[in-house]
Formats: C-alpha cells, structure tokens, sequence
C-alpha cells in the first residue's frame, strides 16, 4: 500500500513537475552576451553629439532608461515615467515617475534626479548633440512635485514629447556620474538600465554586466553584456565563425557566407533607407518634373537585388515596412519607366537630357550605389557628375555656399516619424524649403496632436503622401540590420524601429548555445 | 664617455627631426579634405554648433597658431587630448601600445626564428635547389601583402582547422596562455615578410662571410661546420643583418595597421585608422610622433649594437 501511495505521488509530482518544466524558459543566464558592431560609442554620455547617431544607441538604452520607452514600432510606452498626460493645448507634459527605482550606484531614482538631468542638459549648451538640443528648444521650465511627479512647460504646443524623452534627452544619469554637470568623456555611465558597466574603452568596447536589482527583472537575461567595435566586417563575421563573439552584425554581400558556415541570419528591416536629398534652390532638380524623371528612372529593385543582397527593398519614402507610418500604395507612384523619364525630362525643358551635381560621400558603399544609379539615370539623359567629399564636410550640402545640387546620405531613422519629415523635408530643417507649403503645414498639424490621438497617424500618412507626391527626397531602398550568429544562439533581438541600433536589452541566450 | 657624447649628440639631433614630423603631419592633416569641427559637433548638428565646436578646438586659428600651440604642449610632455573621446593622448596611445608592442615583438621573433636557419642553411647549400627554394619563398614572402597572408591565416588555421582564434587580443596579465594563442597568428602574418627580407640578408651576409680567408682557415684548423657558422660566421653577418631588422620595424609598425584591422586588435594601428577617419589631430599628431620616436629609438640602438659585432666600429 505504502509502495504504491508513493508511486502515485511521484507520478503526481512528475506529472506536476513536467508542464513546470517545459514552461522553464530554454536561456543560458550565465552567459556573456558578445556583440562585434559596425559602430561604437566615442563616450557614455547620451548628451554627447556623437552619440546623436542613431546607430550608436545600443549600449546606452542597456545602461540607461529612458523617461519614457519606446517600443519594437516607436510607440511611447511606460519607462521610467509609469504614466504621462498633457494638459489640453499640448504646453504642460506632466510625468508621474515610477517609484522604487535606484541606480547602479544606489542613488535612488526621483523627481529631484530628473531636474538634475535637465539642468546639466541645458549647461552643455551647444556642446549637446542635435536630439537634446532639438527637445530642450522646446521646453520653457522643469518642475517637481514631490519625489514622484515632473511637469515640463513647453515653449509651444507640441506633442512631441513623449518620442523626444524616449531618446537621448530622456535618458537619466545617476547624479553621482555627472557630479559637477560633466560632460562627454567625464561623465560615469551610471543609469538604471539592465546592465551596468563594468568597464569602458572610448570607440573600442563596453563591457556590462547584468544588474540584477533591475525594477524590469532580470529573467533570462544574460550574466553580462559586451559591445564591441570592430569596423571590418570579416573580422566581425570570423569572430563568430572562431568563437570570440556570439552575435555579428554583418553586410549583405556576407548573407551567402555566413549561411554556408552554418550560422542563423536574420536580417531586421529598419526605418532606415538611401535616400538622395535634392536642392530645390537649383534650375535643374528645383523642377518638380525633373525629380520625378529622376524617380521613374532608377531600377530600385535591381539596386536592392544587387547591392542589398536580399536585405534590402525597393522604397519610395522613409520607413520600413512594419512602422506604422508606411504606406504601401505610395511605393507604386514612381514605377520604374525609362520613356515616362525622358518625357518629364522633355517637359521640365530639357529634351536632351540634364546635367546634375552630385556630392558622394567618399566611402565604397556611397560610390557603389552612386555608381549604379548614375548608370541608370544616364540612360534618359540625366548626367551626373559627382563631386566626391569626405564624409565629414557632408554639411556644406546645407551650408551656404551649398555643394552640389543632390546628396545621397544614409538615414538612420527616428523616435517619432514626424522627426523624420522635420528634419529632411521640413523648411525649418532644409534651408531652400520645403517642396511645397502643404508639408510644412501638416508638419505643424502634427506637432500640435497628441501621439495618442490616433488622428496624428492620419497626418503622418498624408505628410508621406504629399513628400512622395512631391519627391521632396528621391528614396532608393530601405537598410537593414543583418546578424549572423549560431542557430539557437541568440533569442529575442527584433527590429527595433525607433533607431539605427536594434534594442539588446532583452536578448537573451539559448541554453543550447556552445 | 664618448658613447654618452655620442649618445646625446644622437639624442639631441633627433628633436629637429620629430619637429619636422610634427610638422609634415600637421600640414597633412591640414590640406587633406574634411572638418574636424563638424566631426566633433556630431550628426545633423546646427552651423551654430559646429562654430562653436571650432573656436573651442582651436580650429579657428591660424595653422602656424596651431601648431606652435601644439609643438608647445608637447615639449611641456603634452600630446593634448582627442577631440572626440575627451581622453589624454598619452593616455589612449600608452592603452593600446602593448597590443602593438606585443604584436610587433611577435613578428619579429617569427621573422628571426625563420631566418636565421633558412638563410644560413640556404648560404651553406649554395647552389642546390633547396637554396633555390629559399630564394623563391622569400621572394614570394615579399611579393605576398599582409591583409592576403592574414585572411589566408585566419581562413585555414582559425575556421578551417579551428587551431587558433582569429580576433580579439588578451593582455598577458589576464590570461597568458590565451595572449599567445591571439597573437600567434597575427604575429606571423606580420613576421612572414620580415622573414623573407631578413632571410635573404642572412643569405647574402653568410655567402660573402663564409667566402672569407679567416674562415677557410678555420675550416683548415679542421673546426666543425656548425662551430664556424655559430663562433664566426653568424656574428661576422650580423651587420647587415641588424641594419635590415631595423628598418623592419618602420614597416612592422605601418604593417599592424593593416593587421590589426583583420584580426580586431585595438592596437595603436587601429587607433591611427580611426583617428583618420575622424579627423582627430591631437590622436593622429600623438600616434605619427610617437612612432617616429620608436623608430629613431630602434635605429639609435642598431648604431650602438655595430659596436658589440665589429670592434672596429667602437674604435
């Protein structure tokens, strides 16, 4: 009797045991996630310029949260702010912080904290990165309410705050880390975020270890965290391929590569495209005719085909496919069409052909694709003749004098798609105009609504619709993040829109992975 | 007393040279298309910003301003600190020189390892085809650039054969057992050419050496092969042979570059690369002056090291 009761139990407790067992997520905790990246970090301070690169995010939203989230897609979600509101005309952003939360130093996290933050923001002055000097124009007055609530007057209506505090702006800094408002290289990396530093070498790596007292949990996080900067891609590929890293961000040309060792690739479609910026103050691409000739005249998907090596699309505007703000229909206005070309071209005044500047950028991926479309374009007659600069004077574009008539430039994406139409359609971001009055007008009407006001998504839509109509930028194909790693190895690393980098907070390790 | 005369007369005449490759860099620097200030100011940053990014860099003088402003700080034992990570010149270079240190040392080593023995076995087998061979592989050796050598290494060795690692470097002080798997193969990527430069010499030095009558006398004396090489062969071919070693390490130190960059080392080969593409003139100045005072080192002690092989020279 004895016997079989305690067979019976052990059967019940196996049976209770085995779901419990297969719900254990499969992830190994111990590990050290270590990740060899195309780019790094020149200092932890999220206010320094060059950390403005959207492609230069990953290691700082690890170690530093956010005010407010965002999201796989860019929507503002709860961060270090648990909750949010505005006041009816959009002037008064009023924060209600989430309690509880310390740094990795032990400060804990609190109103008073946050208008610290703002105070060193504002001493950096012009030394700050564009995304905070962008945010502070406009922000009249920080305030406190007790430990638990912040409340920003805004200089105007605008609800761009919730994305604007979602990046770099938002990021909170343990005092202790900026001590007498550092700055750049001075300031400690100190944040709340689910990984602490350990050590930090400037444009070399950054090495986390988890923070186990992280008010998001830690489960199936891995023991540690390492970025490194490693700018040649076969280095980035071997590494994995020998064992010294365990995820590599690869190009496309290596898709065919990594997959014949064996490896997983995933590529990750980004709100991040080529694009070529035009200078409306021209007689030549100033005309509408001639940049929609220039449109119907590149091949976009033989340039995705060829040069994008299957990780890249044909685009006609600036988002990828999975952010809300795309629309498919406006990918279809500009078909490829060599006769419509030569039409708009004869139209627009120039029955044999134009002549157009160009101001490439001095690196192989620029003149490889700058090559291709200029064969394209000659073939209606649209002559280009390129003007090669280092990617460092890329600015004389805007600049007075202004450089050439065209720019290509790799666009990185950003929080808030509004940002994107500000800032390269925008006539308060292009210093010849917009393409038309209509853009600055809905850009305005955007930035007095809501995020949350689901009418905004309707303008965002009609910007795209209305800079597409308008080629106020000349969109190739879109870019994408492509990783190689062991199959099983790396779980959880999804396309995250908001930036450049993909978000690696909450990648973890498969327990399978060697 | 007079090798410190001599010493110091060498010493004091390497200033005007290190001023001149301050100098030349500066003016590189200078012509070469780009702005720092645009760099420093980051991305989609305001006219206003990049102004002001200029004017605190110093940019905004005139280029004799600056560089006497320079030259001033490093005689001071200043090299200035980098415009875009905010850190001591001296510091980042003194960071990364052991990875370049150790790496070029490596080399070196490899390079001699190789050919010494190749060389004089080559010199004592003059004629035969093995000499032939020799002769064959170093020109190979020579021919062959370092990034083909390297990813040749990195393909059959590290992903093939999976032996070694193929990037990344670990000091010594952390794990030595993996410090000499890293570098190992960097090492002889690097050291190939030397080999096949140094080889050659060896070659040529021993041939002319072994021709001479003191050593026919010795063979009379009824010496051993291996006694006349080792006793009086190998230090009598060493003049030239140390001449040729010096001058490997210009090409060494302009050979981790490229190295460095195939095996992710983040030595000063890297530091360089990266100061270029970001117009960091303090890093660029710090990293050219530094090389130009190892090189001259490494010359100074090629002088001093004719007076141990030939005492006529000490005379």
């Amino acid at each position: 009797m004895t016997l079989r009761l305690s067979v019976a139990v052990a059967g019940l407790m196996l049976l209770v045991a085995m779901p419990l067992r297969a719900a254990d997520p499969e992830y190994n905790t111990n590990a050290t996630l270590i990740y060899f990246d195309a780019i790094g970090n020149q200092t932890m301070d999220p206010q320094e310029p060059q950390n403005n690169s959207s492609f230069a995010q990953g290691p700082l939203m690890a170690v530093y949260d956010s005010l407010i989230q965002l999201d796989a897609t860019g929507n503002p979600q709860p961060g270090l702010a648990q909750s949010w509101e505005y006041n009816k005309d959009l002037t008064v952003f009023t924060m209600k912080l989430r309690p509880n939360v310390v740094f990795h130093d032990g400060t804990p996290f609190n109103a008073a904290v946050v208008l610290k933050n703002f105070e060193r923001s504002v001493s950096i002055g012009s030394k700050a990165g564009a995304a905070t000097l962008e945010t502070l124009a406009q922000i009249a007055s920080v305030e406190a309410e007790g430990d638990g609530i912040v409340r920003l007057k805004l200089k105007a209506a605008s609800g761009q705050m919730p994305y604007l505090l979602g990046f770099q702006a938002g990021m909170m800094i343990s005092p202790t880390g900026f001590g007498d408002n550092a700055f750049g290289a001075a300031v400690k990396p100190i944040g709340t975020g689910p990984f602490r530093v350990r050590s930090f070498d400037s444009n070399l790596k950054t090495v986390m270890v988890r923070n186990d007292g992280y008010w998001g949990g830690i489960a199936g996080r891995p023991a540690g965290y390492e970025h490194h900067f490693v700018p040649d891609s076969r280095a980035r590929l071997n590494a994995v391929r020998s064992g010294q890293a365990n995820l590599a961000l690869i190009e496309g040309r290596q898709i065919g590569e990594a997959k014949a060792a064996g490896f997983t690739v995933q590529v990750n479609e980004k709100n991040s495209t080529w694009e070529i910026q035009a200078n409306f103050s021209r007689e030549n691409v100033g005309k509408l005719k001639v940049r929609q000739a220039m449109m119907h005249a590149v091949d976009r998907q033989a340039l995705a085909d060829a040069l994008g090596f299957g990780s890249s699309s044909p685009t006609s505007q600036f988002f990828a496919s999975s952010s809300p703000a795309y629309v498919k229909e406006y990918d279809s206005f500009y078909p490829f069409d060599q006769a419509k070309a030569k039409q708009l071209l004869t139209e627009a005044g120039y029955p044999k052909g134009v002549d157009i500047t160009w101001l490439l950028l001095n690196t192989n991926e620029y003149k490889q694709i700058g090559e291709a479309v200029q064969s394209m374009w000659a073939e209606v007659g649209i002559r280009i003749k390129f003007d090669i600069i280092d990617v460092s004077q890329f600015y004389t574009f805007r600049r007075p004098p202004q450089r050439g008539d065209i720019l290509m430039v790799r666009w990185g994406g950003r929080p808030d798609p509004l940002q994107t139409f500000q800032e390269t359609s925008g006539s308060t971001a292009v210093p010849w105009g917009a393409a038309v009055p209509e853009i600055d007008t809905l850009i305005a009407q955007a930035r007095g609504m809501d995020p949350a006001d689901p009418a905004r998504l309707g303008v965002l839509h009609k910007l795209g619709r209305v800079t597409t109509e308008n080629v106020s930028h000349i969109s190739l194909m879109t870019r994408s993040a492509v990783y190689a790693y062991k199959p099983g190895c790396i779980i959880n690393l999804p396309p995250y829109l908001p930036t450049g980098n993909d978000r690696t907070n909450d990648t973890k390790i498969g327990a399978k992975c060697k | 007393m007079n090798a410190l005369r001599y010493l110091l007369r060498r010493a004091v005449s390497t200033i005007p040279m290190l001023v001149l490759v301050g100098l030349i860099t500066f003016l590189l620097i200078h012509i070469t298309p780009g702005d720092p200030a645009s760099v420093v100011a980051g991305e989609n940053a305001s006219e206003e910003a990049i102004e002001d990014a200029r004017r605190r860099l110093g940019l905004d003088q005139p280029f004799l301003v600056q560089f006497w402003t320079w030259l001033l700080r490093v005689l001071h034992g200043d090299l200035g600190v980098s415009f875009t990570s905010g850190k001591p010149v001296t510091e980042l270079i003194f960071d990364r020189m052991p990875i370049t240190l150790s790496l070029t040392a490596g080399a070196t080593l490899i390079g001699l390892l190789i050919a010494v023995p190749l060389g004089v076995f080559a010199a004592t087998k003059r004629g035969s085809w093995l000499d032939r061979l020799t002769i064959f592989s170093t020109s190979l050796g020579i021919a062959a650039p370092e990034f083909f050598i390297g990813l040749l290494l990195v393909l059959l060795i590290a992903l093939q054969l999976g032996w070694l690692p193929a990037t990344g470097y670990v000091p010594f002080a952390e794990d030595p057992v993996e410090w000499l798997l890293r570098l190992t193969l960097p090492s002889i990527t690097l050291g190939l050419g030397v080999a096949a430069e140094l080889a050659r010499q060896v070659r040529g030095a021993m041939i002319d050496v072994l021709s001479r009558d003191y050593i026919q006398t010795a063979r009379a004396k009824g010496l051993s092969t291996l006694s006349i090489i080792v006793k009086h062969g190998l230090k009598n071919a060493a003049i030239p042979v140390v001449t040729v070693l010096g001058l490997q390490v210009r090409r060494l130190l302009g050979g981790t570059v490229i190295v460095e960059q195939i095996f992710a080392m983040n030595g000063v080969g890297s530091l360089a690369v990266r100061a270029v593409f970001l117009r960091d003139l303090p890093v660029l100045l710090g990293v050219a002056l530094t090389t130009a005072v190892i090189v001259l080192l490494v010359n100074l002690i090629v002088d001093i090291s004719y007076g141990y092989f030939d005492p006529k020279v000490r005379a």
